[in-house]
């Protein structure tokens, strides 16, 4: 995972970022021992292949999200 | 009569025969590598010295310091053990091993051979050879004859006599002879419960109400009851096939290209008549002087190459050090040579029945909460991982 300096993503698994289709935040849980910090992306790859990866702010790290 | 013949901290014996200037200073067996730092079997003087089985390493160092710790070598006291059985079954034997220094066997048939069952039970420690402190116990009962083993000296063969007599017998030994879970035992110290004549005293009903099956079983055995058979073993399959490495190895590409060989060599052996294994044997001397051995049993016996290596060869992974030479052992095979196959693909009531084994032998093999179900509980969560549980499916 490469991401540019504003933080979006460049590069997944590997594969050039060709186009972010969207970027959306999600904090949640923050009530809680485990709280959610989540920078979101919707990106299409170059291979043409739509992933949904974000950003953990809360424990670092980029991860790949899987269903809807 | 039913006789069992016990072996005393097998493990470390076995260990101390390559080296026995050992087995008279302060020695213990070493705890496996990660696994919990518990003492195996001690040798005399480390007992001597306050050093006791079970104990833990840190404080059984602080103890006696001179403790030398003996590496343990799984493979060799298999095959040590091994040997003894061999030498139980030739001297007319049928054995039935319940674990490694403990064999069971039955005196009936061998009895008008050496002249009564004393004279055979002699036999029997006379096969052990020497430098084992073998002893055996005998009586009508497994379980009596087990408690007269744990109690005769090196050397010794005690008989117990049914009946009354037996109960006598087992009434003054101490609770830990019996098949009781830590936690049950020490429910019953706590009642003042601490002999197995005390056991044996309580009402049947209540034993089983307090501490279910298990304290039956226990209270059975107490009462001098319990299983009168043997079941001596059928003698295992003399296919093994290895490998000596010219020097060390620890390439996990190098190990699998052996064991690839390995299992090539095993199939083509011509003395397996074209019989499936059913449980097969990985076993490696390691460069430390260990060794390391894997069982596995495989659900349907099978000669294909690539079953057998799917089914051993991911236990390559778990070598703890370094391998001198690779063995692989064919610990079982089938009576069979061919296999039904089904003319017809299971579908409806036939199909659940086989998923449900499926789950079953999967929940055996791997333990509780191996099997889930997916349940739902959230599933208008922005958190994708919020929307679903995974429930342990037991039942």
């Amino acid at each position: 995972m490469e991401a540019h300096a504003d933080g979006t993503p460049r590069r997944v698994n590997g594969q050039g970022v060709a186009l972010v289709r969207e970027e959306w935040r999600v904090v949640d849980r923050w009530w809680t021992e485990e709280p959610v910090d989540r920078r979101y992306f919707e990106v299409v790859l170059e291979t043409g292949q739509n992933v949904v990866v974000f950003r953990d702010e809360e424990r670092g790290g980029w991860f790949s999200q899987r269903g809807a | 009569m039913i006789a069992c013949l016990t072996i005393p901290g097998f493990e470390l014996r076995a260990a101390l025969r390559s080296r026995p200037h050992l087995a008279r200073r302060a020695a213990a067996l070493a705890p496996l590598p990660g696994r919990e730092p518990l003492l195996g079997p001690v040798t005399a003087a480390a007992e001597a010295a306050g050093v006791k089985p079970g104990m833990r390493l840190g404080e059984a160092l602080a103890t006696c310091p001179s403790l030398v710790l003996v590496e343990q070598d799984p493979a060799g006291a298999d095959d040590e053990w091994e040997a003894i059985v061999r030498r139980l079954e030739d001297s007319g034997f049928a054995v039935e091993s319940a674990g490694l220094g403990t064999a069971y066997f039955q005196t009936d048939g061998v009895e008008r051979l050496y002249g009564g069952v004393k004279a055979a039970l002699q036999r029997a420690l006379a096969s052990v050879g020497a430098g084992w402190d073998a002893r055996v116990g005998a009586a009508r009962r497994r379980f009596a004859a087990l408690a007269a083993a744990s109690v005769a000296r090196s050397g010794q063969v005690l008989v117990v006599a049914d009946g009354d007599d037996a109960r006598d017998f087992l009434a003054p030994l101490p609770l830990t002879l019996l098949p009781l879970e830590p936690e049950r035992r020490q429910e019953l110290e706590e009642l003042g419960v601490r002999r197995v004549g005390q056991l044996a005293a309580l009402p049947g009903a209540a034993v089983a109400e307090r501490l279910g099956r298990d304290g039956r079983t226990a209270w059975n055995l107490a009462q001098g009851r319990g299983p009168r058979v043997v079941e001596g073993r059928r003698p295992p399959a003399e296919l093994v096939e290895r490998l000596e490495f010219p020097e060390s190895v620890a390439n996990e590409l190098t190990l699998r290209r052996a064991f690839a060989v390995l299992v090539d060599r095993l199939l083509a052996r011509p003395d397996r008549d074209g019989r499936f294994l059913r449980k097969i044997a990985l076993v490696a001397r390691l460069a430390g002087g260990g060794s390391w051995r894997r069982t596995v049993t495989l659900r349907d016996p099978t000669a294909e190459r690539d079953r057998v290596r799917a089914a051993l060869g991911p236990k390559l992974a778990e070598l703890p050090a370094p391998v001198v030479r690779l063995t692989i052992e064919a610990v079982e095979l089938t009576e069979s040579r061919g296999q039904q196959l089904a003319l017809v693909a299971p579908e409806g009531e036939e199909l659940d029945v086989r998923l449900r084994e499926g789950l079953r032998q999967a929940r055996a093999s791997a333990g509780g909460g191996a099997v889930c179900t997916v349940v739902e509980i959230a599933p208008w969560s922005r958190l994708p991982e919020q929307r679903a549980l995974l429930v342990p499916k037991d039942a």
